[in-house]
């Protein structure tokens, strides 16, 4: 708010300075050229220097803050903070503010390029779509299509609808996998349906707020401001991080939990242990808005109810002293946690993202944080709610409400549920029983089919990569990706902007246009959909995503393909422009003939309303800076966001009197699941042979695997290169140094890095982390593949590894 | 109350205490001593870790602080004391303004900025751990070092620095691939124009995040960009924005 504040008081002063100066003296002649004013670039203004201003979201995190892109001569010069965003208010971080530089590195693709022997050489758009139609055409079934949080939201719809409407294949799975698919199962087992209640909101009134594994300092920067900036200005905030590593967060937390890893789910049981026996639970809202649920063995999404005694019962042996025993963490903090949670005048919000999610028991600890915030009452007010935080621009608005996830269609439809499958061949207007009812492979295992030789059942021989790196972003990638080398018919497609490990392995490189480049939609982590429009145009024959699945569509449509037709024998992607008229989109030079963006949108937008995240007209969000859902029309023809999900004061659909209502409740009675979900411990513990614990994770300069921000100078220069973290204890005792070679080993593979001893961030004795970002020191070689038993998300952050000298 | 008295009270205290220490000490030694080694959960690796995190880590003898300089903060550290302190110029020492100083002090700026407007880089090398007070112990008021000039912040104080300045002496050496890049970012807006000669300039950019003039036009400012009269403090009395490109117009 400080931004806002501040700005507007400039814009008031300044205003005031400048009548007076007009009253004393000669004014200056209208239209004279000078540099812009005092507010700073506002959008869809051009400046005394000829820049013009747009509004579009980041293209980086999963914050969804908004910049000001300054555009001149077609080129992007300029980047700002948009004062008038509500998520970011003028502040970005330094990716957001360099991330026009990553439009401009000097190795863009720009022609289509196939795999000749060793050779990748350049083709023709034509010939690049035809070669993908047929191998299609030839095995539909055994096409795949590997796409990312990263898509915007009519890319994610057309890959959706091509590949389950079109060719009844399920096969489609986002990198997202990778990333939040723990968070989608921890809100579904709870809530009976995806995505935080709160939003950002929470962030200015919270009393407490608890960072579970999570480093937003780095990782959703300004976020993090959000919160310290109001310690700045005179407000209590405490903050608690609860962590395995000493980050740049914790320098700035009251408390510093340091847990021994996967023990986080002690932790919460913990909490939740000394609610129920020192009588500190909210036992109205228990009563009035909870039920209990258990696994019946096997981990399932629905488990079985249970009663409060059956919970009761399970926490039992979570006695603080226990807690301290399998985490490190004193009972004394334990019983700090619960006296907070105890406390019904405070306001606690809980953040988390990659280190609960990327986790072997990562549906077990989102439920358990919920549960937590349920069973202390902690919940459904602004400032008290658990908010999980995704990584990626667009995984929540693309992977999670698109759906494009092997099992999933749009709008929280499910592939197995009849009536859901009946519900889009209705919206999509396909005949009945188009849409396969079994659902496809998971990230994990169709990358596992795609690097086993056909004739040994791995039934995947084609996929379409976009937006996304798996060969540096998998875990365990010589297993996963690096195995596809010398598989001659399997088929490796990707369509990229830089050269990437990716974009080498590949059989045929699709040049793509980025960001600003394209029209498109994005979805932040707080419910937000944000829309922007093309700016600059993209270089050589590099193209938009979108238009990728629409010609190849097209050309199975000219050869004949049943299933690009709709049950009245119409193209699949029919655009048609405001008058009613067709217009070929699937040739580029008339893409942009009609906002195909806005066409693709419009068509979705009656899949959202079936879980109640109704979205807005296209135009609605043209105008605003993002609206989180549900949009709903008011009576005055206006559209209202909804800050407050089951919530009676801000949400509609909560019924007039509840207070509070899960009207997607999977125990149909209004009701959100608290789970009991024990302790159990890691597939890969530390032992002799290898003594240390492996984290990876980011860095604040880079994003991901680094393909873009690694080609912005700045954030390049000041963080050039992978490292690994050792703790001084441990480099005391080894007798290793900073800047020191060390090889790091896992049962998977070893990587040689530079020692860094009290740098970015400080493991405990035992532990070690490295970065994911250097393309050249593949943190991933290293990880294990072990995945969450229900969302099949792996976990990166836990692993066996050992430090062995480099000789010489 | 005597001093001499105050002191016997004070000495008898502080026995106490060091008493209530070495006592305390020695308990806890004693059930860290009996405590069995490997408790139930099967995890002694864990509970020896977590237990070394307690532990008091030798702390680094002062002059390692330069032996580790090349990685890290301490590559400024300097046992020349003589040299330590910079000159800031006086409030009224005079100040002479030249397109030559200008442009250098200009191309001095683009060094550490992608474009006009973006964060700038940081030129020294970091605690990537430390929170904002150790930036602030510089930045917060402006100091010159070794002829070198910390400016103080030019907006409000936000408690995360390296959230937008990133440092670019790196501390290790690594190998992302480099990769040329033609983004070409816009540059200064130039001089503000005079209304005649003579009449106070007004302000050519836009000021949002820069509301503190001082940080490039105050004493500790490069020369081609130093006031004139760094003593009037009320910058806006005569200096206004441009004008144009307000959001109601």
């Amino acid at each position: 708010m400080s931004n806002g504040i501040h700005r507007r008081d400039f814009i008031k002063r300044s205003a005031m300075a400048s009548a007076a100066a007009a009253c004393a003296g000669p004014v200056m002649a209208a239209g004279e050229a000078e540099a812009s004013s005092a507010g700073g670039p506002v959008h869809g203004k051009t400046d005394g220097r000829g820049v013009k201003w747009a509004k579009a979201p980041c293209r980086f995190c999963g914050t969804g803050c908004h910049v000001l892109v300054g555009t001149k001569g077609g080129k992007v010069v300029g980047i700002a903070g948009d004062p008038e965003a509500g998520v970011n208010r003028g502040l970005l971080c330094v990716k957001g503010y360099h991330v026009g530089l990553a439009l401009y590195g000097n190795d863009r693709l720009t022609t289509p390029l196939l795999r000749k022997g060793d050779r990748q050489v350049p083709i023709s758009w034509d010939e690049a779509l035809t070669i993908i139609a047929r191998r299609i055409k030839a095995d539909p079934k055994r096409f795949a299509i590997y796409g990312s949080g990263q898509w915007t939201i009519p890319e994610g719809y057309a890959a959706q609808k091509l590949i389950k409407g079109g060719l009844s294949n399920n096969h489609i799975d986002p990198n997202a996998r990778l990333c939040m698919a723990s968070a989608v199962t921890g809100f579904i087992a709870t809530y009976g349906v995806d995505e935080p209640a709160g939003s950002y909101d929470d962030l200015d009134e919270c009393d407490v707020l608890i960072m579970w594994g999570n480093n937003p300092a780095e990782m959703h920067p300004v976020l993090f401001s959000r919160v310290i900036d109001r310690r700045a200005r005179g407000e209590k905030v405490t903050l608690i991080d609860i962590g395995t590593r000493r980050t740049r967060t914790t320098t700035h937390c009251q408390h510093y939990l340091n847990f021994r890893p996967q023990t986080d789910l002690a932790i919460a049981n913990g909490i939740m242990h000394l609610l129920i026996k020192n009588g500190t639970y909210d036992k109205t809202f228990v009563e009035k808005h909870c039920a209990f649920r258990a696994d019946p063995g096997k981990p399932t999404l629905k488990g079985k109810a249970i009663t409060f005694d059956e919970f009761k019962k399970g926490l039992e042996q979570f006695t603080p002293e226990y807690v301290e025993q399998l985490s490190g963490v004193p009972a004394r903090e334990i019983r700090r946690l619960a006296e907070l949670f105890g406390n019904r005048k405070l306001k606690i919000t809980s953040l988390w993202c990659m280190g609960v999610n990327q986790h072997t028991r990562g549906t077990a600890m989102n439920t358990l944080i919920h549960g937590l915030h349920l069973l202390s009452g902690h919940f459904g007010t602004p400032g008290d709610s658990p908010t999980s935080l995704t990584g990626q621009p667009s995984a929540c608005g693309t992977a999670r409400e698109v759906g494009t996830l092997a099992h999933a269609l749009p709008g929280g439809r499910l592939i197995k549920v009849g009536k859901h499958r009946a519900s889009a061949e209705k919206l999509w207007n396909l005949p009945a029983g188009r849409i396969n009812p079994k659902p496809g492979y998971h990230t994990v295992k169709m990358w596992e089919q795609f690097c086993t030789p056909t004739d040994k059942g791995g039934d995947v021989t084609t996929i379409w990569v976009q937006v996304t790196n798996p060969g540096q972003s998998l875990p365990n990638v010589k297993k996963l990706f690096d195995a596809k080398e010398g598989l001659a018919d399997k088929f490796l497609i990707v369509s990229d902007v830089y050269p990437t490990v990716t974009t080498r392995m590949a059989d045929l490189v699709l040049p793509s246009s980025m960001w600003v480049e394209k029209n498109g939609i994005f979805g932040n982590s707080e419910r937000r959909t944000q829309q922007w429009f093309r700016q600059v145009m993209p270089p050589g024959q590099a193209r938009d995503d979108c238009w990728q699945y629409i010609a190849v569509a097209r050309k199975l449509y000219d050869m004949g393909f049943p299933g690009m037709k709709d049950k009245d024998g119409n193209f699949l992607f029919d655009v048609k422009d405001d008058k009613g008229k067709r217009v070929p989109v699937w040739d580029f030079n008339r893409y942009y003939d009609v906002n195909v963006d806005r066409f693709l949108f419009e068509e979705y937008r009656p899949f959202t309303t079936m879980k109640h995240k109704d979205l807005a007209p296209y135009e609605e969000y043209v105008k605003a800076h993002g609206l989180r859902w549900p949009v709903v029309k008011q009576k005055d023809g206006t559209w209202r966001e909804t800050r407050f999900r089951f919530s009676e004061f801000d949400d509609p659909y909560v019924k007039k009197g509840a207070g509070i209502e899960f009207y997607h409740s999977t125990s149909k009675d209004g009701r959100a699941q608290i789970w009991s979900r024990p302790f159990d411990d890691h597939p890969e513990i530390p032992d002799k042979e290898f003594p240390f614990w492996l984290c990876t994770g980011r860095v604040v300069e880079h994003w991901h695997t680094g393909t873009m921000t690694g080609r912005v100078g700045p954030l390049r220069k000041a963080m050039p290169g992978a490292y690994v973290e050792v703790n001084r204890h441990d480099a005391t005792r080894l007798g290793l140094e900073t800047g020191q070679k060390i090889t790091v080993e896992t049962r998977r593979a070893k990587l040689t890095l530079h020692v860094w001893v009290d740098g970015r961030g400080a493991p405990p004795p035992g532990s070690l982390f490295i970065p994911f970002f250097d393309e050249t020191l593949l943190a991933n070689q290293l990880t294990l593949d072990a995945i969450d038993p229900i969302s099949k998300e792996p976990d990166y952050k836990k692993c066996a590894a050992r430090l062995v000298p480099v000789k010489g | 109350m005597a001093m001499a008295e105050q002191e016997k009270i004070g000495t008898t205290r502080v026995a106490a205490v060091i008493l209530a220490i070495v006592l305390g000490v020695s308990l806890v030694g004693f059930a860290v001593g009996i405590r069995p080694a490997a408790g139930p959960a099967g995890t002694p690796e864990a509970r020896a870790a977590a237990a070394a995190d307690n532990e008091v880590v030798a702390s680094r003898p002062y002059r390692s602080l330069r032996e580790v300089g090349r990685f890290g903060a301490g590559e400024r550290v300097t046992s020349d004391l003589t040299r330590l302190r910079g000159k800031i110029p006086g409030l009224t020492d005079k100040v002479q303004r030249s397109e030559e100083a200008t442009s250098a002090a200009l191309a001095a700026r683009g060094k550490t900025r992608a474009y006009d407007g973006a964060p700038p880089t940081i030129p020294h090398p970091i605690d990537h751990s430390s929170t904002g007070a150790a930036c602030l112990s510089c930045h917060a008021t402006g100091v010159q070092i070794e002829g070198k000039t910390a400016p103080v912040m030019s907006h409000q104080l936000l408690a995360s620095c390296t959230q937008c300045h990133v440092s670019t002496a790196p501390d290790l050496r690594g190998g992302v691939v480099a990769v040329a890049n033609s983004f070409v970012g816009i540059g200064s807006s130039g001089p503000g124009k005079r209304a005649w000669p003579g009449a106070p300039p007004r302000v050519p950019h836009d000021i949002n995040m820069r509301g503190e003039c001082s940080s490039c036009h105050g004493v500790t400012g490069k020369p081609g960009l130093r006031t004139t009269h760094p003593e009037r403090g009320n910058c806006t009395q005569c200096h206004v924005a441009s004008g144009g490109a307000l959001p109601w117009n």
